[in-house]
């Protein structure tokens, strides 16, 4: 379910580090920073000018009767709104510009790393949590380091020319405004840090609802069996009656925070106004330079409020932002060194040009493997195949008969001894090169969406239709996809869910076998798909297999049983290998596990006697 | 429609309307203190700092100056000014935050209850219902509808009440100051509304664009690493980098433009909001020099021009607001405008007595599951059923828990029809395993004991014996505490049946039902469950319904379905003889391997 994800509610100390680090990955950063921060601060002076605007409305026109000057004022006031518009429209693409910038580059920085990294990275990552991390986190991280900027140049502007503004008009009063900042700071902070607080409070809970809801939802049918509905009415009631009363108490404190710090601000516009309205009576200063106070003192305010905020917003992203220089961070545990890429090209630039042709002889030396330490998968083992040859692979689950082959598709690493192809040790030419001679399916068929023709050409992009064509009757696939209502060019879906596993796995064949591979590789392949699609490989397989080296992993042993040499795997060992009729009459492990399931499978061949 | 759908929002806020109420007076009130403070600053500009007469000011402010002395003690004690402005101040902000407060205390109530009653509704929807639901689109609804409405609540509906009554407000204090000008003030009102619901319509186009784009990305990004080991199985990591870089640029480029919108709309109404403060501005000083505005009356119209723009600015997110909330509160009455199933109806008899099926026919749309189906099982036997995929065998599971009516034909236990027995008695007093189990995000012994608030732990255990899962639980680091589920420990399919078993075993049933979940676990824990159930519960029905012969054969009565009829019925040794269905599923079960 994609609309529950694992959420994280620390707030954690502001580290300028990633976030430079995040900043680094735009090209043009420094050109949108600039423009943000620099129109802020012409806003910033605008601001300050729309108050002299006013004294000077008061002073020049109002308290002397006199409009002889008034055209050269409006021209003023309207420069003063044009600029205000104009500027707006430019910091705001320009953080705009950054944020879409930045996050695409990250994005692509992200996509680009992921695409390098082995197997045994995304053994130990979820998908679900790799997918937030390009997207919500990503997105959230951008967002606010890049609109900081506006208020970052305006509000320091603000308050920085609010300042000289007023010392220049009139020091005793400016001092009574400067007084009043740090209490509004303070204010601010507290504040701040409470409402933060308060909803991850009611964040925490909210998503724990969702989660209940969906629980609500999706065992709704069980529910109903076990009579639980005023039960789980009960739970969800107390849950949301939480969320209520958290919520209620981040917004007190929220609806707080506004009447206390405007209450500030009136107790030092109060005072201007009890020292300026002396001066004023005094002749010390005009009544239009108390209105500049006055006006000034409700200003200065929102510079601070901006502040504190960014500082929250930052804090609350803080943890995305780690997570996504996390992934950025992250090097695969394969590398091809320097000289091999030179040589064969990387992982998205093959040099095709210097690849050798592949036989197809594979053999493992002395390899050892584990994939987390001091749990060995494979000790010391050894294992020569001729090309061509078709080799079978039985064992239970962990006896390492997967480890065998993800290593001859150099998956993984061993970390110990050397597996060569063709004689020649894998890590002497690069990971592409291996990989796109390799026919390999999966247990789970993942197609990709777009019509079955695009799926089945995956596996060789330069393919024509005809030859999509033949490598699905090659598999025995050509004529469900000629029923479907759009042939070739239906469909599958998200993630291929708009047809059968069955299906799925023959087109997966297909796709397998359009390459032409010389190293072919069946991990546990049929074993999710129904009878009907397993006779239909099965009988497909001898033509499949033919000039090929392969690597036969299957579940079901009928599968199997032509296979040139079967190996029976347990604990990383072979402890038996011959042809299946060998086997058979040696009576030991592969003979009562062929006996038990054969039992198994006609039971399954009985319900379908059944219908 | 929306007269509907405004009644259905108006509906929810029952019990939290008069909070609303409430909220709207305190509005009132600080609109008019907001009209109020500048006219304090305006005397003190006009006759207190200069000499102008009071009568320009209103009646209550000249009472209050003389209630504190007259203008030459303020004159003299300035920091009378100060107080006042400092009151006026607490009094504001006390009212801002009532208000504040009574608002969100009203949605934060109305959102809680529609919550709950969404819950509990879903819950109580019958499982036809929940055999169809689309359960995302559903969650949707729960979470992100139900969080619109709790904002429109809370923020845009008073928003809206609170532009229209600041018009009267302000009309009504600004003319009585000076006629023309609060024309002049207002003049840009409509041309603010209009931009910026012009812009909004906009932008929410733009925004389903980028939220498209955006999914898209999320697909790519999903689906390229679901199948990682698909894109390095065939070297494909350049194509994939490339749709990638497609979809991403894309995406970077539409959040752009709905950027660039943004800045235009705002732009423009910074444009428009300032030229009307300047037009405010400079007819204020003609109309000082001239005479007819004093000084504080011309600071007080600088403060009111101010208090207009920004409403009207949010005005047009404060009507796309609204019109999102209606759709919101739509697709919420959807759900909630379905059926529930009546729980309270009905008889509680004893219930394990015979059940008697009588030429009982059910069909899903037009498909036809059941035919004529007869059947009679005593009480306390167990019975097996055989048959193959859609033979009917799980309907009539299903019909026997009233899970769905029966159209035609009549199903009686203990000689009462089904149908005048109470569905929430009916189904407590039925133990079912599914094939595909569910478990709560529990502790296991909550799971295994989720009929009762208080776990008998010795009970729970035993059933998790004879589930022959006992051992499995203690295994785990918390034993019988572990949570399972998204935020604990994920269970084998094996164990979560078994916890299901025992989670049927559990708890006192007159009829036990395993639908196919027998067959899920190995043939010797199967035996041993089967031995304990023979053992401990005497008069408690029970199905088994199977595949395997083995599972079956030791039944008291076994009936063979083929298209929702009873093709064979029996005992194992009867069937046998027939030579049916039976017997050849039973020889092909047992043949040997050559």
């Amino acid at each position: 379910m994609s609309v529950i994800q694992e959420q994280d509610y620390s707030a954690r100390k502001v580290d300028l580090k990633t976030w430079r680090k995040i900043l680094g990955y735009a090209a043009n950063n420094k050109k949108y920073i600039f423009i943000a921060v620099f129109f802020g601060m012409l806003t910033g002076i605008l601001d300050l000018c729309t108050n002299y605007v006013s004294m000077w409305a008061i002073d020049g026109f109002i308290s002397p009767k006199n409009t002889e000057r008034l055209p050269i004022f409006i021209i003023v006031a309207v420069l003063i709104q044009i600029g205000f518009a104009l500027f707006t429209i430019l910091f705001v693409q320009a953080c705009g510009k950054l944020e879409a910038h930045l996050s695409a580059d990250i994005r692509k920085e992200a996509f680009t790393r992921l695409q390098t990294m082995s197997f045994s990275y995304f053994d130990k990552t979820p998908v679900g949590y790799l997918v937030t991390r390009l997207t919500n986190d990503v997105s959230r991280s951008t967002e606010t380091v890049s609109w900081s900027f506006i208020d970052l140049g305006w509000g320091s502007m603000a308050i920085v020319a609010s300042l000289v503004g007023m010392f220049l008009v009139n020091t005793r009063l400016a001092l009574i405004i400067i007084a009043a900042m740090p209490i509004m700071v303070l204010v601010s902070v507290v504040f701040q840090k409470q409402i933060l607080k308060y909803q991850r409070k009611s964040r925490r809970l909210n998503s724990m609802i969702t989660s209940s809801f969906n629980e609500g939802i999706m065992g709704a049918r069980t529910t109903k069996t076990l009579v639980r509905e005023e039960l789980n009415n009960r739970d969800m009631f107390a849950l949301t009656d939480r969320m209520r009363r958290a919520s209620m108490r981040a917004i007190t404190v929220s609806a707080l925070y506004m009447p206390v710090a405007s209450l500030v601000i009136s107790i030092a516009i109060g005072l201007v106004l009890n020292r300026g309205g002396f001066y004023v009576l005094g002749g010390y200063i005009t009544i239009g330079q108390l209105n500049f106070f006055i006006t000034i003192g409700n200003f200065m305010f929102e510079p601070i409020r901006n502040f504190s905020r960014i500082f929250a917003e930052l804090q609350t992203s803080q943890a995305a932002a780690e997570r996504v220089a996390e992934v950025l961070d992250a090097r695969s545990d394969i590398i091809d060194p320097d000289e091999i890429v030179a040589k064969y090209g990387d992982m998205f630039e093959a040099k095709t040009e210097n690849w050798e042709p592949i036989r197809g002889d594979v053999e493992f030396r002395n390899v050892s493997f584990s994939y987390k330490d001091g749990e060995e998968v494979l000790k010391n083992f050894s294992l020569k195949v001729k090309a061509g040859e078709n080799i079978a692979l039985v064992g239970e689950t962990g006896s390492g008969k997967s480890t065998i082959v993800n290593l001859i598709c150099r998956f993984y690493e061993p970390q110990e001894g050397t597996i060569l192809i063709d004689g020649k040790d894998i890590r002497e030419r690069s990971q592409l090169w291996l990989q796109s001679n390799l026919g390999y399916v999966l247990q789970s068929p993942q197609l990709f969406s777009g019509t079955i023709r695009e799926n089945i050409r995956y596996g060789k992009l330069d393919a024509s239709d005809e030859e999509v064509e033949n490598a699905a009757k090659m598999v025995g696939a050509h004529e469900f996809i000629m029923d479907l209502p759009k042939g070739y060019d239906t469909e599958v879906g998200e993630g291929g869910g708009r047809i059968s596993t069955g299906q799925k796995q023959l087109i997966s064949f297909a796709r397998a076998i359009i390459a032409d591979p010389k190293i072919f590789v069946l991990d546990e392949a049929t074993s999710s798909i129904d009878t009907e699609s397993e006779t239909k490989i099965q009988k497909a397989s001898e033509r499949l297999l033919r000039n090929r080296t392969s690597f036969i992993i299957a579940h079901r042993l009928s599968t199997i049983r032509d296979a040139d040499r079967i190996l029976v795997i347990d604990s990383g060992e072979v402890i038996e290998q011959g042809s299946h009729n060998e086997l058979m009459e040696l009576k030991g492990y592969y003979y009562e596990l062929y006996t038990n399931q054969f039992k198994t499978e006609k039971i399954q061949e009985s319900v379908q006697a059944l219908d | 429609m929306n007269r509907e759908r405004i009644r259905a929002l108006f509906g929810y806020l029952k019990g939290y309307r008069h909070l609303l109420l409430i909220s709207l007076f305190i509005m009132l009130s600080e609109l008019i203190f907001a009209f109020i403070s500048p006219l304090f600053f305006s005397v003190t500009i006009d006759s207190v700092l200069d000499t102008k007469p009071l009568d320009t000011a209103p009646d209550f402010i000249a009472w209050l100056v003389a209630a504190v002395g007259g203008v030459e003690n303020i004159r003299r004690n300035l920091w009378i000014v100060a107080v006042a402005i400092v009151t006026l101040q607490i009094i504001r902000g006390a009212l801002t935050f009532s208000r504040s407060y009574s608002t969100n205390k009203a949605s934060e109530g109305t959102i809680k209850k529609l919550r709950d009653r969404l819950y509990s509704h879903v819950q109580n929807l019958p499982f036809k219902y929940h055999v169809s639901a689309q359960t995302g689109d559903l969650l949707q609804r729960a979470t992100n509808d139900l969080d619109t409405i709790r904002r429109f609540i809370a923020g845009s509906m008073l928003e809206l009440v609170r532009t229209v009554m600041l018009f009267v407000v302000g009309i009504f204090v600004m003319s009585r100051i000076h006629v023309p000008l609060t024309f002049l003030s207002l003049l840009f009102s409509p041309a603010i509304v209009f931009t910026s619901l012009y812009f909004f319509r906009k932008i929410q186009k733009m925004f389903t664009e980028v939220e498209e784009a955006d999914s898209k990305v999320f697909t790519l990004v999903q689906e390229n690493l679901t199948g990682a080991r698909v894109v390095r199985a065939f070297g494909r990591q350049k194509f994939e980098l490339n749709k990638f870089n497609e979809g991403n640029e894309e995406l970077r480029n539409e959040i752009i433009k709905l950027n660039n919108l943004f800045s235009y709309l705002w732009g423009s109404l910074d444009f428009i909001s300032g030229a009307q403060i300047v037009i405010v501005a400079v007819f204020g000083i003609i109309f000082t020099v001239n005479g007819s505005l004093t000084l504080g009356q011309y600071t007080a119209f600088m403060s009111y021009v101010h208090m207009f723009i920004w409403p009207l600015r949010g005005f047009g997110r404060v009507l796309s607001d609204f019109g999102r909330t209606l759709i919101a509160v739509s697709r919420v009455q959807e759900i909630l405008n379905e059926k529930e199933e009546d729980f309270y109806e009905g008889l509680e008899p004893d219930i394990s007595g015979d059940i008697v099926f009588e030429n009982v026919c059910f069909s899903y749309d037009d498909k036809k599951v059941l035919d004529n189906l007869n059947m009679i099982v005593k009480g306390g036997q167990t019975v097996a059923i055989l048959g193959g995929t859609g033979s009917g065998k799980s309907t009539l599971i299903q019909l026997l828990q009233r899970l769905y009516d029966i159209q035609s034909g009549s199903i009686k236990i203990s000689g009462v029809d089904i149908n005048d027995i109470n569905k929430k008695y009916l189904r407590d007093r039925i133990g079912i395993v599914l094939q595909e189990p569910f478990l709560y995000s529990r502790t296991i012994l909550e799971n295994i004991a989720i009929k009762t608030d208080k776990p008998d732990i010795e009970r729970v255990q035993e059933a998790s014996r004879i589930a022959s899962v006992h051992d499995d639980i203690e295994r785990f680091e918390l034993g019988y505490n572990t949570v399972v589920g998204e935020r604990g420990v994920t269970l084998s399919g094996g164990q979560k049946q078994r916890v299901a078993i025992a989670r049927a075993l559990v708890s006192e049933s007159d009829i036990l039902i395993f639908d196919d979940s027998l067959s899920a676990v190995d043939t010797k824990t199967d035996a041993s469950i089967r031995e304990a159930l023979k053992s401990r519960r005497q008069g408690t029905t029970t199905f088994i319904i199977s595949h395997r012969i083995t599972t079956l054969m030791e039944a008291d009565r076994i009936f063979v379905l083929k298209d929702g009829r009873v093709v064979e019925q029996g005992t194992h040794e009867e069937l046998m003889d027939i030579g049916g269905i039976y017997r050849k599923t039973y020889e092909i079960q047992s043949s040997q391997v050559v």
